[in-house]
């Protein structure tokens, strides 16, 4: 009689241990997967950003052959590039202060490429040039997967948090990898400012 | 015009999913009827040939209105959902024709950017497509659009020694695979059986030759389903007007 119970008493705690497992468990793999993929995703923004830097040079200098008179706006283009060279990220060691600075250098090169671009306008021959019209291409679908490439690492830090935070993921969190919760990317107050005063084009 | 579309692409980097993506039904989805009928079938088989040989899945979508949104916002959502192309290659294709805004792109997936890069994306919708959409020759358009990214993907245009390249990879693979499942086969025949049958066992095993075939290309063959099979997009690709 008293072995029965034992028997049962045993098999009840094996279930609920086993139940406890599986709710651990739960989120063993996603949390350290979903780490890798807001790493994964933050080093293809940069990636992207990097690409729209290599196309500048090329532009710059074609540019130059039809828009002899527009020194200030090239140079205005050069400068942001060579000020957004300087600040890198390490997406495997970053942290958000750093994440705005990279995000201002690379918000005032877009500031300064959409004044060069909207000057282009006014140069019928410049826009009519092969080579010109190929590094549009270039450019623009660069700053389509540079979109689409943040908000791919937006997506991917909400996924992070939701584990992070909501069970029973979030136990498994608390029990074996104490992540805190990632901030999420917004755009900085200052970028907020810049993006309401930016140039507007009039026809 | 150029500079108003750097600040949309830097302000929609944080716009929410919203673009209601229609169901995969078939190669060719033509909402706003821009195709006649001949058309429509021509591209379906072309599309079907390609993808039972793996070398892309390409897709057509004609859509009354983009709901709002920019081409490049709407096509993304749309291949996101649809994971065109297959896992292992990305080889998937969007023609998204928009009706109101006129408006055309072609949206290339990760593994065919090499064969498609943005440029010649461009090329095609400005040189080929719009023009002769522009003129009142819309379904011809669209029909040579597909025509022109068929021919920048046809690997009949690669060299041979590409092909070759490719086929001594699988060669490789399979012997790697085969070699490693011959071990398999033994260990679990060893857990398997029974002490007194494995001497038994042992000794008919010895016929035992050649390598397994390697897996095969797991394409969406014939048939009417139509399905993406996994591919990735990272944004590649041109639109423009017509």
């Amino acid at each position: 009689m008293l072995t029965l119970q034992g028997d049962y008493v045993m098999k009840k705690l094996f279930l609920i241990s086993l139940v406890a497992i599986n709710l651990v468990a739960c989120g063993m793999q996603s949390i350290p997967q979903s780490k890798n993929t807001v790493e994964a995703s933050l080093a293809e923004i940069n990636n992207q950003y990097k690409r729209r830097m290599d196309l500048i040079p090329n532009l710059v200098s074609t540019v130059k052959g039809y828009a002899t008179h527009e020194k200030d706006t090239l140079e205005g283009v050069v400068e942001a590039r060579a000020k957004a060279t300087q600040v890198t990220i390490d997406p495997s060691n970053t942290s958000p202060e750093k994440l705005a600075e990279f995000q201002k250098a690379q918000g005032a090169l877009s500031q300064a490429l959409g004044r060069l671009m909207m000057v282009t306008e006014n140069y019928p021959q410049l826009k009519a040039d092969k080579n010109f019209s190929d590094l549009q291409a270039q450019l623009e679908g660069t700053e389509n997967r540079i979109t689409i490439a943040r908000q791919r690492y937006i997506e991917s830090i909400k996924e992070f948090n939701n584990l992070v935070t909501v069970p029973p993921t979030s136990w498994t969190n608390s029990i074996m990898y104490h992540h805190e919760k990632m901030p999420q990317w917004d755009l900085a107050a200052g970028e907020k400012e810049k993006a309401e005063t930016a140039p507007e084009v009039k026809f | 015009m150029n500079s108003i579309r750097f600040l949309f692409f830097w302000l929609l980097s944080f716009q929410l999913w919203a673009f209601e993506v229609p169901e995969l039904t078939g190669a060719v989805i033509d909402q706003a009827g821009l195709l006649d009928s001949n058309t429509k079938a021509d591209i379906e088989s072309l599309a079907r040939d390609y993808r039972a040989r793996d070398i892309a899945q390409i897709q057509v979508l004609t859509v009354n209105d983009l709901q709002g949104e920019e081409i490049e916002q709407a096509s993304i959502q749309i291949v996101d959902k649809w994971q065109l192309g297959s896992k292992e290659k990305d080889n998937g294709i969007l023609l998204l024709v928009s009706l109101n805004p006129r408006k055309v792109r072609i949206e290339v997936g990760q593994g065919l950017e090499g064969d498609i890069p943005d440029v010649v994306a461009k090329r095609i919708i400005r040189d080929v497509m719009a023009p002769t959409m522009k003129s009142g020759n819309v379904s011809l358009g669209i029909y040579l659009g597909v025509r022109e990214i068929i021919k920048y993907i046809e690997p009949d245009s690669k060299s041979f020694h590409h092909k070759k390249a490719e086929l001594m990879e699988w060669f490789h693979l399979a012997q790697e695979y085969s070699g490693m499942l011959i071990v398999l086969f033994f260990i679990i025949v060893h857990i398997l059986t029974p002490r007194s049958a494995k001497r038994k066992a042992y000794g008919g095993l010895g016929g035992y030759s050649g390598g397994f075939s390697s897996g095969g290309f797991s394409s969406g063959s014939g048939g009417d389903s139509w399905s993406g099979g996994g591919g990735g997009f990272s944004g590649g690709g041109s639109s423009g007007d017509w």
